[in-house]
């Protein structure tokens, strides 16, 4: 999508926030060199087409945005916030650049446009059990179970049936434990 | 409330800023402005002078 939408003036940028779930591989910041070292990390082994940009070790941006692990913002070029979302969705992501491109076209036609206020409740794909696979392997299983955990706390045990079952099996298979 | 580098996940998965995000900042209003580290050159950029190249997507995250 950033290639795609960078051919239309639209630019991305990534904020790299606190370790969200931190590992023996991947620990907690304790230094702004190390959170350099897993930016640069992330970049290479996940190709980024986009500007890896890092928050300083107190997270004084993340904070200013809301502190939340995966958010979204999307902000015009007078420094207007136009898009903001809990979590990062492509789908809406590019329904709101398409909206700005149309909006960008009308200008250029000269045909009036007005902003209007709206608010909005999508729901996300968000499977459980590939979350803490993709947790498992790339922090290995204390970051599995400290998720389980807290979202035992959180949703209670049917929130978590299916997480338990699958670290159950992997553990069976030789997942390791913490 | 937990440490911001915490060294494990909190035990409540962190609910209250889930809670607190819509009032953090508003649509219509200015976006906050800040310092940042290019992580490939190792520079400060200035989030202002991001924004007025034009529209900017900011996703926020880390490698875990």
């Amino acid at each position: 999508m950033a290639s795609e939408f960078r051919d239309r003036d639209c630019q991305f940028v990534f904020v790299y926030t606190r370790e969200a779930h931190p590992s023996d591989r991947y620990p907690g910041h304790d230094s702004l060199e190390r959170k350099l070292d897993h930016a640069r990390t992330m970049v290479d082994k996940l190709g980024f087409e986009r500007a890896m940009l890092v928050d300083d070790l107190e997270g004084v941006v993340h904070h200013a945005y809301g502190r939340l692990p995966n958010m979204t913002y999307i902000v015009n070029a007078g420094g207007t916030i136009i898009y903001r979302a809990a979590w990062t969705d492509p789908r809406t992501i590019r329904g709101a650049l398409e909206q700005i491109v149309f909006e960008r076209g009308e200008r250029r036609n000269q045909r009036r446009i007005t902003p209007y206020y709206t608010e909005w409740l999508p729901q996300r794909p968000n499977d459980d059990v590939t979350f803490v696979q993709d947790l498992f392997e790339l922090g290995g299983a204390r970051p599995v179970e400290e998720f389980i955990a807290a979202m035992d706390d959180v949703e209670g045990p049917a929130g978590t049936k299916r997480m338990k079952e699958w670290w159950a099996e992997a553990q069976t298979r030789g997942a390791g434990s913490s | 409330m937990a440490e911001y580098n915490y060294k494990h996940f909190p035990l409540d998965g962190d609910m209250q800023d889930f809670v607190s995000f819509p009032d953090a900042t508003r649509v219509g209003t200015k976006a906050p402005d800040g310092v940042l580290i290019d992580a490939k050159d190792g520079g400060d950029v200035a989030l202002g002078d991001v924004y007025r190249k034009g529209v900017t997507v900011v996703e926020f995250g880390s490698y875990t």
